[in-house]
């Protein structure tokens, strides 16, 4: 049981200039689940592709067994017995249980694949795994939580020493992650160890023997579970937060905009209810996988249409609207912003022209090209975007340039409401500060703010208020003087009362 | 080898500023021209270009029509089967009624309706465009064969061949039919609204979606103006056969089409390309057909060298596809 299977040690990793790990380290032994936590970008992700395989590690040392060994594909890691099953289910629908198990290694005769025995050891590794389910269904016809079990079953195939879980639970029912817990515990009696990565820290008190939490690209702190709780781990994982200094004045008068009441979005929202002033920045605080995100795609309508009230202030009289009505006067920056925010193939001039383009058009829908190059431009100094002209390609800027394009074009909406989603990810730190900097501004000129961002530190450097969401649910509101502390534990809070 | 090719692309492209599949399509054209004029000076003749115009009038509609679906990111397969089809609903009202602006308007209807049919589907059902243009195609063709028993309909009113096979100039009416096309469809896509919102549409669904672009309507859009088309073309081939039939429709029209799109520079991963490139792709398409004649080459080696002509560019834009990434 104390025996140490896996070590890695002071790893670091860049990509380019960005530090992606600077000093990580895990320590596993033998039969025992260990937590890994940390907020977006903290470098799970890296540190476990190294695991696994799929990158090279710049320095550090990997021990397993005690002996260093260098992976270089995800076939040289499964050799020493580590098994990755990610977040995202590889799973072929249109195929069978057992063919879904054996898919990337068929035992075959003479090139024929022997039904009888993946049948045959499908059926026993399910019975390990404690799951009943039939060799011979197909996939397409299952839960998520059977599907998790084949691709659970799949990697014990590969006989693991060493399996990496990454948010298991994200997708699963209350009954299904009790079922997947269970499993955890066969598999650690049968002297399996596991690296558990989860965004639910109440769920680590369940499963895991000890937790490690990275930060920055650093691991932090390893502690034994009955050491630490929920506060301390949420505490570790978002550190301390520099002296910040609010960017925004105290005091402003009370007019409200926004009105959202019980907004129910399938199971994406539920029962959102929150207030929003005039040139208000409310910042919406929550672990990744509380529901931000769809909150505020919901009341946009971008993700379906949502049930519930949405009202707005018309000449002092909050009227219902539809999400498609507040769709026409917002502002969404999304998260995915090569995704959903610029069409990189195409200039600068038609991306920032796109949300515009009755605004650049006369007559019979002609496309004023004056109009549509003065509002480039206009873009382009307003936010000082570096573009050597408005006809080149926004796929070759850089990422701060690109966010500003996004914004620009919406600016010239003259939105009421901007929704920002992660405005800096992937940015650099200048870059950040413009794009806060903006915000700011905005809401000074009275433009209403809801803003999502997993960095403490410049949600609190720009925020007048906290919405706070945990599973899907609004859980609290916290004025904009709070300290770091009580956002921490209002996080933490919630965490543990849906635990209990 | 690849990256030689792309090379000697890009450098061209510095000179020339054209797209790297305009770039090669205009290197074949001259080629073709130069192999012309030294196995055939008489192709240069007036009467003979103006010919080869009038030749490619039909084509060069059809492809300006199917420029705009590719553009949006779609594909159109039943504009031959909707061309011939609607063809046939207008000489058969022509003939019936007399009336030679009543059947040119059923052409045009009918062509509309079947685009709007395969707009529908696309756009509000979600369906794969390919698939239900496959569709259209087959029930379209179907309907053609049935209800001419594969009989070609003449004795459209002399009146209908008189306006339409008249000279302007010197030159025929089909050849100011397609040009009117061309500068409409391309004033459409580079200078108004719809336009620039199919090319987003094309290039991104996901970013228009969060942008406020009404992607339905615009893909609805694109598939009715090239069925719009494919009623213009119904009405220029009836004219030039003298009769109209299921047959016009046949499946190597849209072979040619396809192939005048991807010569012409239209991306089949949508956003990129201009009908104004599509439109010489079908100039180019039909010289080529005419240069296979001259050498007395057949028919269906010309439908190979098709095929291998729109591998060759679509492979080319795949792979500039993934440069850029």
């Amino acid at each position: 049981m104390n025996k140490n299977i896996l070590q890695m040690q002071n790893i670091k990793k860049t990509y380019g200039p960005i530090n992606a790990l600077s000093n990580a380290s895990i320590l596993l032994k033998k039969g025992s689940v260990v937590a890994l936590v940390g907020a977006n970008g903290a470098g799970k992700s890296t540190l476990m592709n190294i695991l696994g395989g799929i990158t090279t590690p710049d320095d550090g040392e990997v021990l397993v067994n005690n002996k260093k060994v260098n992976f270089n594909s995800p076939v040289d890691a499964a050799r020493y017995g580590i098994q990755f099953v990610h977040q995202e289910l590889s799973i072929f629908k249109t195929m069978t249980v057992a063919e879904n198990i054996f898919i990337n290694q068929f035992p075959t005769q003479f090139g024929i694949i022997s039904k009888q025995v993946i049948e045959a050891t499908t059926r026993q590794l399910l019975a390990e795994l404690g799951s009943n389910l039939n060799p011979h269904h197909y996939v397409e016809s299952l839960s998520t939580g059977d599907c998790q079990m084949v691709v659970i079953a799949r990697a014990m195939l590969g006989n693991p020493k060493i399996l990496i879980l990454d948010e298991p639970t994200s997708s699963l029912s209350k009954y299904e992650k009790e079922k997947l817990n269970l499993v955890i515990g066969r598999l650690k009696d049968a002297g399996v160890a596991i690296i558990y990565i989860t965004h639910f820290i109440s769920e680590i008190f369940e499963v895991c023997d000890s937790v490690t939490v990275m930060r920055n690209g650093t691991t932090i702190s390893s502690q034994a579970i009955h050491e630490t709780d929920n506060s301390k781990i949420i505490e570790l994982m978002l550190g301390d937060v520099a002296s910040i200094e609010k960017k925004r004045r105290k005091e402003r008068n009370k007019n409200i905009f926004l009105k959202v009441d019980k907004l129910q979005n399938e199971n994406k929202v539920k029962e959102a209810t929150f207030e929003l002033n005039k040139g208000e920045i409310l910042g919406i605080w929550g672990l990744l996988g509380s529901g931000r995100t769809e909150l505020v795609r919901s009341i946009i309508g971008l993700d379906g249409q949502p049930k519930g009230t949405i009202l707005i202030n018309n000449h002092g009289k909050l009227t219902p609207i539809s999400a498609e009505y507040l769709s026409g006067i917002t502002a969404y920056v999304s998260e995915d912003r090569r995704g959903e925010g610029v069409l990189l193939p195409m200039s600068v001039l038609k991306n920032t022209a796109l949300p515009n383009l009755q605004k650049v058009s006369g007559n019979f829908g002609m496309i004023m090209l004056n109009k549509a190059r003065n509002l480039a431009t206009r873009v382009i100094k307003s936010l000082s975007i570096k573009v050597s002209n408005f006809d080149q390609k926004v796929g070759t800027l850089s990422g701060g340039n690109q966010q500003k394009i996004v914004f620009g074009k919406w600016l010239e909406t003259e939105p009421y409401l901007l929704i920002l989603d992660e405005p800096t990810r992937g940015l650099d730190i200048s870059a950040k500060g413009e794009i806060l900097k903006i915000a700011t501004d905005l809401a000074n000129n009275g433009v209403s703010i809801l803003f999502i961002s997993s960095e403490l530190e410049e949600l609190m450097k720009i925020s007048d208020r906290y919405l706070i969401l945990s599973e899907r649910h609004v859980v609290a509101e916290l004025p904009g003087d709070s300290t770091q502390d009580s956002l921490i534990s209002a996080l933490s809070k919630t965490v543990q009362g849906s635990a209990a | 080898m690849v990256n030689m090719i792309t090379s000697i692309l890009n450098f061209g492209r510095i000179k020339t500023k054209l797209s790297p599949p305009l770039l090669i399509t205009g290197l074949m054209f001259f080629a073709a021209l130069i192999f012309l004029f030294l196995n055939s000076p008489e192709f240069f003749l007036l009467k003979n270009i103006v010919n080869i115009f009038n030749q490619c009038a039909v084509l060069a509609i059809l492809s300006l029509g199917m420029s705009t679906v590719m553009i949006g990111g779609g594909i159109d397969l039943s504009l031959p089967a909707n061309m011939a089809l609607s063809a046939i609903f207008g000489s058969t009202i022509m003939i019936l009624t007399g009336s030679v602006a009543l059947g040119c308007l059923i052409m045009l209807i009918s062509g509309v309706a079947i685009g709007s049919l395969n707009g529908f589907a696309i756009a509000r059902l979600r369906m794969i465009p390919f698939v239900v243009t496959l569709a259209t195609m087959t029930i379209c063709g179907g309907i053609s064969v049935w209800v001419t028993n594969s009989v070609s309909i003449f004795n459209q009113p002399e009146k209908f061949f008189d306006i339409f096979l008249a000279r302007v100039l010197g030159l025929p009416l089909s050849i100011y039919i397609l040009i009117l096309c061309l500068i409409m469809t391309q004033i459409a896509m580079s200078f108004t609204r719809f336009g620039w919102m199919v090319y987003a549409v094309g290039t991104s669904p996901a970013v228009c979606r969060v942008s406020r672009i009404p992607v339905k309507q615009v893909l609805f859009s694109t598939y009715v103006l090239a069925g719009f088309l494919a009623g213009v073309s119904a009405i220029v081939v009836t004219a030039r056969l003298g009769s109209a039939s299921a047959n016009i429709g046949n499946d190597s029209v849209i072979l040619d089409i396809v192939t005048a799109c991807v010569i012409g520079g239209v991306s089949i991963y949508g956003g990129k390309g201009r009908p104004f490139g599509a439109c010489v792709g079908a100039v180019l398409v039909v010289i080529l057909g005419n240069i296979l004649n001259l050498l007395e080459i057949s028919f269906f080696i010309g439908l190979m060298l098709k095929g291998f002509l729109i591998i060759f560019f679509v492979s080319l834009d795949g792979l500039l596809v993934k440069q850029n990434e």
